[in-house]
């Protein structure tokens, strides 16, 4: 356990190197382009709306609730995707580094939280404009949002962690989280309303990223949100901790072998 | 005390769909001092390279132990973490970040190192629009910048137009003066024989023979001049 605790405590200590690297990267992304990063924003408005025309008409709830519910329960997912793929391959796509120089593997995990979030920065901003203007809400619900964003952020970390060490051992790893993450979207109550599906509302009540969800969209839209959401993402966030960091332990002195 | 000490380590790697190793250095021994300078001789895959990333840090071992005190500087893979798109500077920094130097000693080291690279007004600029002498000779000022106590190399190196490979011919000449001790990956006899004190002849990841330099290279040179030569076609 210490040298993969040492690991991520090192690497967290070199945070210029990681948010280097990880601003760079981001800034390679829209190397040359006219507008830059204001293509995330663009492609999200244009989903949005897209998914607004569609699903607004087939949802019997209020117009305005239901695409506010959907703007940032959908923001929140690109999240929690990108964050689940492009953590997971952290190992995997670093390998050249990993292997040529002597440094933490955590470096390259930072690295990639820090883009997922200034990627979630970009499409926030949109987001929360939109709910605003079709569903207005107190601006200070937003405090506590913030704070609850974060901690899904950090469970999610973990989620990343393991991920990132099994793929390096199982390369299928990263395929099966990408289909799994698809099919997710569509059993996650994004689109829909759990009160609205009858008995399919069980996909919801099982769905642990229907609990990350509801945690941050209930703290924008309302300020409050059930203590289950709360009760549920710590419970899996000390699970995915005691595993990543039990399975990165045991795996440490082999990942450079493996990559 | 400057020091590196191998008691019967053995390296693996993998290449495999799932799990399932190959061991390319086998249950090696060896110490070296302060002031050894070894050269690691031997065909190509006798596990040179790989020995020096487990020196490195890079790769450790499987089994047995491998103790190394000291700060070490690797001298190969410099293009790793190359960005293109940023600027010589920009690279010189994120080098010497990963290399694991502190921030103040890096802005201490940044304008010797823009001195040394001496490309100009184009250290500001995107290395995409570098010729590959002009990006060799960042990279090389970067990773040459700090006084190691252990410096590994693979092959010795040669960078740049004429000019620049004497300026850094020098520059290497004085890291291995200074340096507690070196150890060279190298088929160059001659260039070996005149750095090294030691020689550690590998083959198939095993240690054949380790000792001085010379004696080292007549046993190498005898081995391979007794072996079969491979039929041609």
């Amino acid at each position: 356990m210490s040298l993969a605790l040492q690991d991520l405590g090192s690497g967290l200590l070199r945070w210029r190197l990681w948010s280097m690297l990880a601003i760079d990267d981001w800034r390679i992304r829209y190397h040359r382009t006219l507008i830059g990063p204001i293509w995330i924003m663009i492609a999200f408005m244009a989903f949005v709306l897209v998914k607004l025309l569609i699903f607004t008409n087939m949802s019997s709830a209020d117009a305005g609730y239901f695409s506010a519910y959907l703007t940032i329960g959908f923001m929140i997912w690109i999240f929690l995707s990108q964050a689940v793929t492009d953590g997971g391959s952290a190992f995997v796509k670093s390998k050249n580094w990993i292997l040529g120089i002597n440094a933490p593997f955590s470096l390259f995990l930072y690295s990639v939280v820090v883009n997922c979030l200034i990627n979630a920065a970009f499409t926030a901003i949109p987001a929360i404009a939109i709910s605003y203007w079709v569903h207005p809400f107190p601006l200070t619900n937003l405090i506590m949002a913030v704070f609850g964003f974060l901690f899904v952020a950090f469970s999610i970390f973990w989620a990343q962690l393991l991920l990132a060490v099994l793929s390096v051992f199982v390369r299928d790893v990263m395929q099966f989280v990408a289909t799994a993450m698809r099919v997710f979207f569509f059993l996650t109550p994004i689109l829909w309303m759990p009160s609205q599906i009858g008995g399919a509302a069980v996909y919801a009540k099982y769905n642990p990223f229907t609990y990350y969800i509801n945690l941050v969209r209930d703290l924008v839209l309302t300020g409050q949100t059930a203590p289950i959401n709360w009760i549920v993402v710590s419970a899996i966030t000390a699970l995915l901790m005691i595993t990543a960091l039990t399975v990165f332990s045991f795996a440490y002195r082999r990942i450079p072998s493996y990559i | 005390m400057t020091t590196i000490r191998a008691q019967n380590i053995s390296i693996k790697l993998s290449n495999h769909k799932f799990l399932g190793t190959t061991e390319i250095i086998k249950n090696l021994s060896f110490e070296l001092k302060e002031g050894d300078r070894l050269a690691l001789i031997g065909p190509n895959g006798a596990g040179k390279t790989t020995l020096l990333h487990a020196i490195a840090g890079i790769l450790p071992p499987a089994s047995g132990t491998l103790d190394v005190s000291g700060h070490v500087s690797a001298l190969f893979h410099l293009s790793v973490g190359q960005r293109r798109e940023c600027t010589g500077r920009r690279n010189m920094i994120i080098r010497s970040l990963l290399t694991g130097h502190k921030w103040s000693d890096i802005q201490e080291k940044l304008p010797e190192m823009v001195e040394f690279a001496d490309i100009g007004d184009a250290i500001d600029d995107p290395m995409e629009t570098y010729s590959q002498g002009m990006a060799m000779r960042v990279i090389f000022a970067a990773a040459t910048a700090f006084h190691p106590e252990i410096l590994l190399m693979d092959e010795w190196l040669g960078v740049g137009d004429e000019r620049f490979r004497q300026k850094s011919g020098a520059r290497l000449e004085q890291l291995t003066e200074n340096s507690g001790i070196l150890v060279l990956a190298t088929h160059h006899q001659r260039l070996s024989r005149e750095q090294c004190n030691l020689g550690l002849y590998l083959e198939n990841g095993e240690s054949i023979f380790f000792g001085d330099i010379n004696e080292c290279w007549d046993y190498y040179l005898d081995s391979i001049s007794n072996q079969p030569a491979v039929a041609s076609a």
